[in-house]
């Protein structure tokens, strides 16, 4: 991958990591009883069954 | 057609956010004044070096943030991977902040990465004794830690020019900083203590945080500049250089009694200590703040007496140096010309820096 289709793999890869930098720093600030909810919601099979498109 | 050059910036970000205004003008203000194509790449996350050999850029520049990778053994990893994958001819620019932390690694990478240019915060005084002629491959370029944009004059433009018409008498922020600065840090923690004790003596009003508490950032900075008369300060830098890179990651505090530094660090003395301009001092002049800054160098930009109002390091004149702030044709007087030198005359600008690189570089 080159050229043009290469910029813009890099340029989706910047836009998505700026996105995870912000959810990260929110997620740190979050207390611990969200991030405690957080968690579990993210061990629930329905998300998991929802990421994986099901 | 000419081929338009690309420009790859490197730099490393995760885990904070909003940025500090300056620290993202670092990174970004490249991609407004480059005459080509800019691709910025974050190695803070997972990577394949062979992407940064496929894009083959013309110039490469390894941003402040890049180079701090250089403190954990993971970061040093995917900074040599980075080097390693640029194409030969690509031309590499090097731009280190706290230059005084894990340098012999610093230096290392400087020579691995084949730095082509080397833009130091540090005076030329210093050059010497941190970067060595004998065996340096690099040229090397004052580079302030930061300039002023677009953006930050014409959020300024907004604020009051009028100083007795700002509500707070005096401002400060500091965060904690870390015991291995030194006394550098002590002094940037008292400067604000003695600008709240005078305000407190005096009946005004002072907005004041020296522990990192009420941290600002983007705009609320500039803002509460724009609210205030005056603010306190002292250039950025260190009293403590550490070329092992033991200090990098230590979070001791400088309020325990008892920390020593380690043997392998250096006590840089007088001369030797490393003072810088700090990003805070453009933006007050960019405000119109009367800054009452402990005397120093501040990187050959500001002058003592002329745009900004020196106080000893013991701070001992500092009560008359904040009664001149209350002085409203001397304060204006000095306001006006810190803008004047700072900002109107462009030569302290990203657009003016990032060409004369540019063209230093692609030559």
């Amino acid at each position: 991958m080159n050229g043009f289709p290469l910029r813009l793999f890099l340029r989706l890869r910047e836009w998505g990591g700026w996105a995870l930098v912000m959810v990260e720093a929110n997620w740190m600030r979050a207390p611990a009883p969200v991030r405690v909810v957080l968690r579990g919601v993210a061990r629930m099979s329905p998300i998991r069954r929802w990421l994986r498109g099901e | 057609m000419p081929r338009r050059p690309t420009l790859l910036v490197i730099y490393a970000w995760r885990g904070q956010w909003p940025m500090r205004r300056w620290e993202h003008r670092r990174i970004f203000a490249w991609k407004a004044h480059f005459p080509g194509r800019v691709v910025f790449f974050n190695i803070a996350f997972p990577f394949k070096a062979r992407w940064l050999t496929a894009l083959d850029p013309d110039m490469v520049v390894f941003d402040a943030t890049a180079l701090a990778a250089r403190y954990t053994p993971t970061g040093w990893d995917a900074l040599g991977e980075v080097a390693a994958a640029l194409p030969a001819h690509a031309r590499r620019v090097a731009a280190p902040l706290d230059e005084f932390l894990s340098l012999g690694r610093l230096r290392a990478f400087l020579g691995e990465a084949r730095i082509d240019l080397l833009l130091t915060a540090l005076e030329p005084a210093l050059w010497e004794a941190f970067y060595p002629a004998a065996g340096r491959g690099y040229a090397i370029r004052r580079f302030l830690t930061a300039y002023v944009d677009d953006d930050l004059v014409r959020t300024a433009r907004r604020v009051s020019p009028d100083l007795a018409a700002r509500p707070i008498a005096v401002s400060y922020r500091a965060w904690s900083a870390p015991a291995w600065l030194g006394e550098m840090g002590l002094l940037k923690r008292e400067v604000g203590l003695r600008a709240a004790d005078w305000a407190r003596r005096r009946g005004h009003v002072a907005d004041v945080a020296v522990d990192g508490e009420r941290r600002l950032v983007g705009d609320d900075w500039i803002r509460l500049l724009g609210a205030s008369r005056a603010v306190a300060g002292v250039e950025g830098g260190s009293s403590l250089l550490d070329p092992a890179g033991v200090l990098a990651l230590d979070e001791t505090s400088p309020l325990t009694q008892d920390w020593k530094p380690p043997p392998s660090t250096v006590r840089l003395d007088g001369s030797l200590e490393v003072r810088a301009l700090s990003p805070r001092h453009l933006e007050a002049a960019a405000t119109r703040t009367f800054q009452v800054l402990v005397e120093g160098d501040y990187s050959g930009v500001l002058e003592a007496g002329v745009h900004y109002q020196p106080v000893r390091r013991d701070l001992s004149d500092m009560d008359q140096a904040l009664d001149l702030s209350r002085d409203p044709a001397y304060a204006q007087a000095m306001v006006d010309r810190a803008y004047e030198h700072v900002v109107s005359s462009g030569r302290f600008t990203w657009r003016a820096v990032v060409g004369d690189v540019v063209r230093q570089v692609l030559a």
